[in-house]
């Protein structure tokens, strides 16, 4: 226990209390049936965590319809038709739970970044008195310390946010993308980059359409 | 140089430079096979069939080779290319061919491939252990390749997605071609050209994956249920899972959908069945009002089924005849045999038989052991086989999806094309409209630039060439250097052995087509024997009974259509349409790719 009433368990080293055992072929059996379970586990949690995010795939099908779009819009311009700007890649707020937790879990990891650095700092130990451990611990937490706390107001004000921090949300990894309409005529308008009322805006060459 | 005798001496030297002699069915777009390479039809026929004229060629060929080049720089494969410009596929005597070498060399870096496995899809041929090669690279370079495989699998798939999504709203800007002048029209044709090219890269990239997803599934089944039972169980369980996969049924689904929503039981359908089909068009527009909005709806979607077979060849409304005879045929049909219904058939029985596989393998001791002794919570090995069997599903899904907006994009490169003819025929750089499937595409280019015209002469030599060409032999199986007339070594008898590509057994009276215009004779219930078939002929599938094909493999058009729509289907049966005849009564087994005479059939 280092003075202040800082530890730190992760640094501490335990001594063997065991020899080593002998490959003797008897884990085998064991080593085995334990793939097995973990296999088994993680078939169960992959399952659990797809049923948990029904939006799944959302992404992919946005960079996807941006590559269409993309594509669409080289086609167009070539035709010589109006190609207008058009944005595929908003985004919308997520639950009001997940900013929850994902504020707790960010300002939590930032609090263990901070302590842990301190905690090197003032023990006796390889960092000791070493400064960088802090600055190193203060730089990597200050960020997770300020995406939590604005996940963190999100989830407390959610739709009452001010203005600034809703664009924010609209822009970054902190909303959630927005799926592409399902309605064929909106579909349309978000992966044809065209204005239909102006089909051709083309004036034939001199000499006319013939060679 | 010198003076003698008064006379000026002039010594010129040159390289000798000797032109390519041509054959009489050879039009000057033949490829020189590479050195010491063996060529196969097979497989490249449902692209390039039949005789490709000089422009189509020039348009798919280049892309195609380009594919390969792709697939194979992305898979890490060395192939030794040589130097000329067409080195995977080739085309000889008008006809496209593969360079089955470069695919045997190449295949054992493939993952899931291998020489035999070469031998079995393309020519249906079983090697002997003696003949199958040593995989190269080892165990870990085979490692490797399949980490390769796997990682241009989801980006196979998303390219597959991107692109028949950005066909279909390429579609539907709508281009006003004859409105555009010569340079947009140009610069129009190089953004659809470069996104068909993307379009043959991403197909025979998803061929590939589904070769190899399918050859995944199948040794998987071999170590469960044996050898002999795998085939089948492979191809019980692969149903496509989606309804995207139905893309290589479109047409004859939206043909069924037309019918039902405008002709059946209402007045469109007496003047449909009022006389022959090639009238029937005629006698629908005099009726006003219904008719002509079924009119319309027809025309619209043959406008938009895109090219028939090869990207940027005929279209669906250019030559309406087949199209109009599928839909009187639909009137003879009863509902049961409406596509969706077969497709739904599919399913459930792609489902049933999962279950079914699922319940044997849970039921051996053998596996309840293993599991017990690997401490499976939960079956990890019916999850690999769910797994699997959807992965190979979903490529096959994939590859028809590519191949159908490949085709579908190909019906805009034509409207270009026959734009271009519009405007050569009103400058008088050609005679007819479709001299311009004579030129080379570099030359069409040209002559719209106003460049210098291919001479009558040449394109009229062309002409001759191709009608030759058209009218000697098909291409034989395999040849080296340059293709003879197919020697047949027929085995005949009652019994005829091919491949299994869709299961089920059926009896019914064969009908031998040449050709897709030969369609027209198929009656309900009769058995389709042809050489092979592109996505054109799916219309012909809702009526035929069975399925007799000399080509093809178990991941070909043919066996996937044949397969979603529940028909017994037996492939690579050689010789089909010379030792079976019109009128024979046949059984097709497809579950055991036998094909047997009835008689023979009854006295077994």
């Amino acid at each position: 226990m280092a003075p202040g009433g800082w530890s730190l368990a992760l640094l501490e080293r335990r001594p063997h209390d065991r020899p080593p055992r002998r490959a003797d072929g008897r884990g085998v059996r064991p080593g085995l049936m334990g793939a097995g379970i973990l296999v088994s586990g993680g078939i169960l949690l992959v399952d659990g965590i797809r049923k948990l995010m029904p939006n799944r795939g959302v992404r992919r099908q946005v960079v996807i319809a941006r590559g269409v779009r993309g594509v669409v819009a080289g086609v167009a311009r070539a035709a010589g038709l109006d190609v207008r700007k058009g944005d595929l890649s908003q985004r919308d707020l997520r639950s009001r739970w997940a900013y929850l937790a994902l504020g707790l879990t960010l300002v939590g990891v930032a609090a263990l970044m901070v302590r842990a650095g301190v905690a090197a700092f003032v023990h006796h130990g390889t960092l000791h008195g070493n400064p960088w451990s802090v600055g190193l611990a203060l730089s990597l937490g200050v960020p997770f310390l300020l995406a939590g706390g604005l996940a963190l107001a999100i989830a407390a004000r959610y739709r009452r946010c001010p203005g600034s921090l809703l664009r924010l949300v609209g822009r970054t990894w902190l909303g959630r993308l927005r799926p592409l309409p399902e309605d064929p005529t909106e579909r349309a308008l978000a992966l044809i980059p065209v204005s239909r009322a102006e089909p051709t805006r083309v004036r034939p060459m001199e000499g006319g359409d013939a060679p | 140089m010198g003076v003698r005798g008064g006379r000026l001496a002039v010594l010129q030297t040159r390289p000798i430079t000797v032109q390519r002699s041509l054959r009489a069915d050879d039009d000057g777009f033949d490829t020189e096979p590479a050195t010491e390479a063996t060529y196969t039809p097979i497989g490249v026929q449902e692209m390039l069939p039949g005789i490709v004229p000089p422009l189509l060629w020039t348009i798919n060929g280049p892309m195609l080779e380009d594919a390969f080049h792709r697939l194979f720089a992305d898979l890490g494969i060395s192939a030794r290319w040589g130097t000329g410009p067409f080195q995977a596929v080739g085309r000889f005597r008008g006809r496209a061919a593969l360079n089955l070498s470069l695919l045997r060399e190449a295949s054992a870096s493939m993952p899931g491939g291998s020489r035999a496995e070469v031998e079995r899809q393309y020519l249906g041929r079983v090697l002997t252990q003696d003949e199958e090669p040593r995989p190269s690279g080892g165990k870990l370079g085979r490692g490797l390749a399949g980490l390769r495989a796997l990682r241009i699998r989801r980006r196979v798939e998303d390219e597959v997605l991107l692109f028949a999504e950005a066909v279909e709203w390429v579609l539907a800007l709508g281009v006003s071609l004859s409105a555009l002048p010569i340079g947009r029209l140009l610069a129009y044709r190089t953004r659809v050209r470069d996104l068909a090219h993307r379009g043959y890269a991403v197909e025979v990239a998803a061929a590939a994956g589904a070769a190899a997803a399918y050859r995944g599934l199948e040794m998987a089944l071999e170590r469960w249920v044996g050898k002999e039972e795998a085939p089948l169980w492979a191809q019980r369980i692969t149903a496509p899972p989606t309804p995207s996969g139905q893309a290589g049924c479109n047409c004859a689904i939206t043909l069924w959908d037309l019918y039902g929503e405008h002709v059946s039981g209402r007045a469109p359908y007496e003047a449909l069945m009022a006389g022959p089909p090639d009238g029937a068009e005629e006698r629908i527009k005099a009726l006003g009002g219904e008719g002509e909005r079924f009119l319309a709806a027809l025309g619209a979607a043959m406008r938009h089924f895109g090219s028939m077979a090869v990207y940027g060849g005929p279209t669906w409304d250019e030559d309406p005849a087949f199209v109009w005879e599928c839909i009187t045929r639909c009137g003879g049909l009863g509902p049961t045999a409406a596509p969706q219904v077969r497709l739904a058939k599919t399913r459930s029985d792609r489902d049933e038989a999962f279950r079914e596989l699922q319940a044997r393998l849970r039921g051996s001791w053998k596996w309840r052991l293993s599991r017990v002794l690997t401490g499976q919570i939960v079956d990890v090995r019916g999850r690999v086989l769910r797994r699997l069997a959807t992965d190979a599903a979903g490529f096959l899904s994939l590859r028809e999806r590519a191949k159908a907006a490949l085709l579908v994009l190909g019906g805009e490169e034509r409207r270009i094309i026959l734009e271009a003819a519009r405007r050569l025929l009103g400058s008088g750089h050609i005679a007819r409209p479709d001299d311009v499937f004579l030129l080379a595409d570099g030359e069409l280019e040209e002559m719209l630039l106003g460049g210098e015209p291919v001479s009558s002469a040449e394109v009229m030599r062309r002409r001759v060439a191709l009608q030759r060409a058209h009218d000697g032999e098909p291409l034989p199986e395999t040849f080296e250097g340059l293709p003879g007339v197919e020697a047949l070594t027929l085995v005949s008898g009652d019994v005829l052995e091919g491949w299994a590509a869709s299961p089920g057994r059926i009896r019914g009276r064969a009908r031998i087509l040449r050709s897709l215009a030969d369609g027209r004779d198929l009656r309900e219930g009769e058995i389709l024997v042809a050489r092979s078939t592109d996505p054109s002929w799916t219309p012909l599938f809702l009526v035929a009974g069975g399925i007799v094909l000399e080509e093809g493999g178990p991941l070909s058009h043919a066996a996937i259509v044949a397969r979603e729509f529940g028909l017994p289907a037996v492939l690579n049966v050689k010789g089909a349409t010379h030792l079976i005849s019109t009128g024979e009564d046949l059984v097709v087994d497809g579950t055991g790719g036998l094909v047997a005479r009835a008689a023979g059939e009854e006295a077994a």
